[in-house]
């Protein structure tokens, strides 16, 4: 007995095994992921009217459930992603004659089920304690992600002692922008490097069900006792980190400001008779200068006090996009600070 | 030289031609654009047609319509622009330009047998 889910397809519901929906899910996905843009949603979603057709066709002939063989002959039918992106360069080889098909096709006939899985680098949603950025790394490196984490703890407490705590939080916080989660099953497995094909997706996508039973917690499970231990010192770090973090970003905006109105009341003239008693009153690149640094601390701070946040209250994580341009805006500040620094030191 | 990056280089030179060839003697939906390639043994992935298609129609060689069909949700119909009329003629003429100079060098009798893809 077998799982079956109605599937709309272009408008049109089919009932469709377990393994054949997802291998077909998968097969759009890639295809999705091949043509891009707004030219790629319609190739894909003619694509998709012509897979319809296809299994049209299936049911006419009377099937009454559509099963792995038909959607290996559809995806035969249609081809690989990388072929169709390709143009015909899979044609050269194949429409020669079906006997010149090269080997390494036959082997594996159909899509990215069949690509040779390379282990890549992600987060490792399933073993984490704040993103998962370690025990990703661990199950790239095949290491025991808690004897990482111990090697990370020891390496940031000599940053502690010495004066360079911020470059291992730093590499943390960087790959925790950088390296994406492993979500769906297919990177699950590409995490782990392990094959995909139709029965280990299936597997996987089992597991990580919201109704699966909670299976092989031994190695994969967050509630062992060390992970727990970090867990809860992470939390610790990271709320003192929350609150640094917002003292930061709140001081840098009032310096900023208070600094800014200070500088403005001066140059304009506006309000000859306020007259706020500042040691440099004057010299504008020294407002320039605080108020660059000042900005550079609200911008580090807030974004602190949000991963903070995102870690011990849920709060909605920012964007690719938002995080993408507060580092570049960030640098941007942080290179003009410098600058402005090195102009000031040499008057 | 790989020899398959050739062959594929002069098919796929060809398959826009063909798809201009085949929609100059009416409208046409994907599939029926398709039935006729692989009839011709054009094509064996179906799929490669489609980013095809896309890339001529918003070239403004092809244009499209939804229409009703028999069974299921509407169709795109195909057909050409009279640009692509236009690309289409000039298309013929290097073809059998191409007929012409190979068939000149690959077949030794002084009047080569003319190659007409024209029926009419």
């Amino acid at each position: 007995m077998k799982r079956t889910y109605p599937a709309n397809i272009d408008g049109q519901i089919f009932y469709i095994d377990e393994d054949a929906y997802l291998m077909l899910q998968d097969y759009l996905q890639q295809l999705r992921l091949t043509f891009k843009g707004t030219e790629g949603t319609e190739i894909v979603g003619d694509i998709e009217s012509r897979i319809r057709e296809l299994f049209e066709e299936r049911v006419a002939s009377g099937a009454n459930v559509i099963v792995k063989t038909d959607v290996t002959a559809v995806i035969e039918t249609m081809g690989r992603p990388e072929q169709i992106s390709g143009e015909g360069d899979g044609e050269s080889t194949s429409t020669s004659s079906s006997a010149a098909v090269n080997p390494e096709d036959e082997e594996k006939p159909f899509i990215s089920f069949n690509t040779p899985t390379r282990k890549r680098l992600y987060r490792n949603m399933k073993n984490k304690v704040f993103g998962g950025v370690l025990g990703g790394v661990a199950t790239y490196l095949g290491w025991n992600a808690n004897i990482l984490r111990l090697l990370y703890a020891v390496l940031a407490c000599c940053n502690f002692i010495f004066p360079m705590f911020i470059p291992m939080l730093v590499l943390y916080l960087l790959g925790w922008m950088i390296i994406p989660p492993a979500r769906t099953p297919r990177q699950i497995l590409e995490m782990k490097g392990e094959p995909v094909n139709v029965d280990t997706v299936g597997q996987t996508f089992m597991a990580n069900s919201p109704t699966a039973a909670p299976a092989d917690s031994q190695d994969e499970g967050n509630s062992n006792f060390v992970t727990d231990f970090f867990s809860i010192v992470g939390k610790v770090i990271m709320g003192f980190l929350g609150l640094v973090g917002s003292a930061a970003c709140l001081g840098g905006l009032i310096t900023f400001i208070s600094v800014g109105i200070c500088q403005f009341s001066y140059s304009s003239g506006l309000f000859p008779d306020i007259h706020f008693q500042l040691p440099w009153e004057g010299e504008t690149i020294y407002y320039v200068l605080i108020m660059l640094w000042s900005l550079v601390g609200a911008i580090a701070g807030g974004a602190l006090a949000w991963a903070s946040a995102c870690v011990l209250f849920n709060a909605k994580a920012a964007s690719k996009t938002t995080k993408i341009t507060v580092l570049i805006m960030e640098i941007l500040l942080i290179s003009f600070g410098i600058a402005v620094s090195v102009i000031a030191a040499s008057m | 030289m790989n020899i398959d990056n050739l062959k594929s280089q002069m098919r796929k030179g060809m398959l826009e031609f063909c798809v201009l060839l085949l929609l100059r003697n009416g409208d046409a939906y994907a599939s029926e654009i398709i039935a006729s390639m692989k009839e011709a043994h054009l094509i064996v992935m179906e799929g490669t047609l489609y980013p095809l298609l896309t890339r001529l129609k918003n070239d403004g060689l092809l244009a499209y319509r939804w229409e009703e069909s028999p069974s299921g949700p509407p169709r795109k119909y195909y057909s050409l622009t009279p640009l692509g009329f236009e690309f289409l003629e000039q298309l013929k003429t290097s073809w059998d330009e191409i007929c012409h100079t190979v068939n000149h060098i690959l077949l030794p009798s002084p009047t080569p047998p003319p190659i007409n893809i024209d029926e009419e």
